[in-house]
């Protein structure tokens, strides 16, 4: 389920966090920026425990202007009619953000989260961690 | 630079466990002859394909089959032309490249047919055009037909990537879609509804892990 209690997924194994964001500009004190555009996340350093298991694609995320809080939600988890993840699945990557208004105007955030998550030796685990700045 | 201007600020942690019609506009370009214009990558053909979805404003998936471990990265040049010559530039470079047309969808495939999961074919499934796509997605691989597949080919699913949350809107019965003696590959295209982009991913190695993403919402 997001930060709006829309439910995402049905039949699921696996861990989840809610992760929510506010854009800011740099002034003091911070203001919030609203508007209509994609937040682009990309993905990079990706290591896991799961054999055959890959990088998540770019991903474009339509905002609109009401929405000044923004949730991520970070998921680990397999249909669970397929089974559960093992005890020591898990997955890490880098998380880099570009707010894109338009073909021509993207602007790429400065902040980059680490984002750990699956089990580490039986722990259900989602960790993001801001590595910069 | 706005980009210094700008920056995300992670606040709370909230945790849990688990048509253009006729009337005076012209006919739309067909997928296959929309401009892209592509820059030099250094990745995943799964990667620059989804570069071209989005330059060519295309809706649809790509099915990538792989028989590493790991995505296979590559350099993969500029281009500047149309949705089908990007194509067949990236056949001249060796990439096993196959599309078909559905309707206003694409879908490119790696392989030379879409991977089973993708044929199999549905009963019934109903989705609300009003729900997260992730959504509609893990109920149709949750149908019957879909299920007794992944379990045959022994298919590991995990995911999807979810990413940032939409709001949300009350629905309405006129958003519930129903689809009868349907394959799980169009059952994805009525769900992208002419602007959404589904990327399907199956690693053969070892074990058969599947991803089915939404890229592009």
């Amino acid at each position: 389920m997001d930060i709006y209690g829309n439910i995402l997924l049905s039949g699921e194994c696996g861990v989840y966090r809610n992760i929510a964001y506010f854009l800011v500009d740099q002034e003091v004190p911070a203001q919030t920026i609203q508007g209509n555009y994609t937040l682009v996340e990309n993905f990079s350093n990706y290591t896991t425990d799961v054999v055959g298991l890959t990088v998540p694609p770019t991903q474009d995320n339509p905002i609109e202007y009401a929405q000044t809080m923004l949730g991520d939600t970070q998921f680990f988890g397999r249909k669970a009619s397929s089974g559960c993840p093992g005890s020591n699945d898990h997955e890490s990557f880098d998380q880099e953000f570009t707010v894109q208004l338009d073909s021509s105007h993207s602007y790429g955030l400065t902040m980059v989260n680490v984002v750990d998550r699956g089990y580490y030796s039986g722990t259900a685990t989602v960790n993001v961690t801001i590595s910069t700045p | 630079m706005l980009a210094k201007t700008l920056k995300l600020a992670m606040t709370t942690i909230v945790g849990g466990a688990l048509s253009l019609t006729s009337l005076g506009a012209d006919a739309p370009v067909p997928p296959l002859n929309r401009p892209v214009s592509v820059s030099l990558q250094n990745g995943s053909l799964a990667e620059y394909l989804l570069a071209i979805f989005k330059s060519g404003h295309l809706s649809g998936g790509i099915a990538v089959i792989n028989d590493r471990c790991e995505d296979a990265s590559d350099q993969f040049p500029e281009f500047n032309g149309n949705v089908k010559g990007a194509f067949e530039k990236l056949a001249t470079m060796g990439h096993q490249v196959h599309w078909l047309q559905a309707g206003d969808n694409l879908v490119v495939n790696n392989t030379k047919s879409p991977p089973s999961l993708l044929k199999v074919v549905v009963h019934e499934f109903r989705f609300s055009r009003n729900e997260p796509l992730s959504k509609a997605t893990s109920d149709l691989l949750d149908t019957p037909e879909a299920s007794a597949k992944i379990k045959e080919l022994q298919l590991k699913a995990y995911g999807p990537e979810l990413g940032f949350a939409q709001m949300h809107r009350p629905g309405t019965p006129q958003d519930t879609v129903t689809l009868s003696d349907t394959t799980v590959l169009d059952a994805l295209n009525k769900i992208a509804a002419g602007h959404a982009v589904w990327l399907y991913k199956e690693s053969r190695c070892g074990e058969n892990v599947i991803s089915l993403n939404w890229p592009v919402k």
